[in-house]
């Protein structure tokens, strides 16, 4: 299963500018959603899943039935924007809170034996040197804490989405 | 000069981050500061707003969230680059502390980037930050006051950043953990998680499981 999170303001764009397979699952900001409150009840309270149960409870399950995670962003100071980044936020009952050593660095263990591979795209169109530098950098760090492999691409124009993702 | 110290932790209470902010007010003497929560959820009232625009100095303390800032407070700060194009702002210096459950203080480097490409967008001067790794020991441990211990370098790193925000210089970034091995730091870490689940009704098994 492919599962796509994408912060396009307009639900038309998601059909203009996205190839949906079979097996997809699209997450947008159709509905409301509320930030992580940092209670770490997704892991101590109701293992595996959040506690605040909107529509964006169950990310932690969903990346654990992925084989490709694709992340579209606009790219806000070179970090995700703020959807997006409060989705990736509502996503950490994916990991384990058990620490493991990787590159030297304390993270996260798994909880789940999957392991996907994460193709983010930003976009904007006046995204800077240092922005792009921040970015790649969040994603691989992002790699390396669900321990998993990543590309990222920039790119100014939405339309040239598709074409990214081929 | 007016200080305005930001905690942006959505977490009401056991905040890391809140304590640090408490840490710091002390080394401040005599210098006028201000304290402004955004909580997860917070809706700032007009008041709330003034006192960022009539800041001088902004220091945000705030915790890394998947390996940046956490989305409450990015809404926040993208409202406040909005508010900053249609004032005159540009005065404003920024300084960050951001700590980290991991224990390295360097994970922290890709948040601090962001709030510094952050005030760029904005126009305001970028003058440097804390990353402080083993957060979890932020709350664990008392003693937030003293040179020594374990939170010793966490002490020193607000004290030299307390010391230049009075001057406004520039600080360049520094990155700390604490005075404590990493293996105990990660075992103390998952000994709280079983405790705490055991106490929600749960066996620590249960931390494993699979949805």
């Amino acid at each position: 299963m492919i599962l796509i999170v994408h912060d396009f303001p307009q639900e038309s764009e998601e059909h203009r500018f996205l190839e949906k397979k079979q097996q997809t699952i699209v997450i947008s900001e159709k509905q409301p959603i509320r930030p992580c409150v940092g209670c770490f009840g997704c892991w101590v309270k109701t293992p595996g899943e959040c506690v605040i149960r909107d529509t964006y409870g169950d990310m932690g399950k969903l990346l654990s039935r992925c084989t490709e995670l694709w992340i579209i962003s606009r790219c806000v100071y070179g970090s995700y924007s703020p959807f997006i980044k409060n989705v990736i936020d509502r996503s950490i009952s994916y990991n384990h809170p058990d620490f493991v050593i990787r590159n030297d660095e304390m993270h996260h263990r798994r909880r789940y034996l999957n392991r996907f591979f994460l193709k983010v795209i930003f976009y904007g169109e006046d995204i800077s040197t240092a922005e792009r530098t921040t970015a790649k950098g969040l994603v691989q760090a992002n790699a390396l804490n669900f321990d998993c492999d990543a590309t990222v691409a920039f790119i100014s124009d939405k339309k040239k989405i598709k074409e990214v993702l081929a | 000069m007016n200080i305005l110290l930001i905690n942006g932790s959505p977490k009401r209470k056991e905040s890391a981050s809140a304590r640090l902010l408490e840490g710091m007010i002390p080394l401040f003497h005599s210098n006028v500061t201000k304290t402004l929560s955004l909580f997860a959820g917070s809706v700032l009232s007009e008041r709330e707003w003034d006192a960022v625009m009539q800041a001088d100095v902004l220091v945000f303390f705030f915790p890394l969230y998947v390996d940046g800032i956490p989305s409450h407070l990015l809404y926040h700060m993208h409202t406040v680059q909005q508010m900053a194009a249609e004032r005159d702002m540009c005065t404003l210096s920024v300084y960050a502390v951001v700590n980290c459950g991991f224990f390295e203080g360097e994970q922290t480097r890709y948040a601090l980037q962001m709030v510094e490409n952050w005030c760029i967008r904005c126009g305001f001067s970028w003058k440097g930050g804390l990353g402080i790794g083993g957060g979890g020991m932020l709350t664990a441990v008392s003693n937030l006051s003293s040179h020594h211990g374990p939170l010793g370098p966490v002490f020193d790193g607000l004290y030299a950043l307390s010391d230049t925000i009075r001057e406004q210089e520039y600080f360049k970034n520094q990155f700390l953990s604490p005075a404590f091995p990493r293996l105990f730091y990660k075992l103390a870490a998952q000994s709280r998680w079983r405790s705490a689940i055991r106490k929600n009704g749960l066996s620590s098994r249960a931390l494993s499981r699979r949805m």
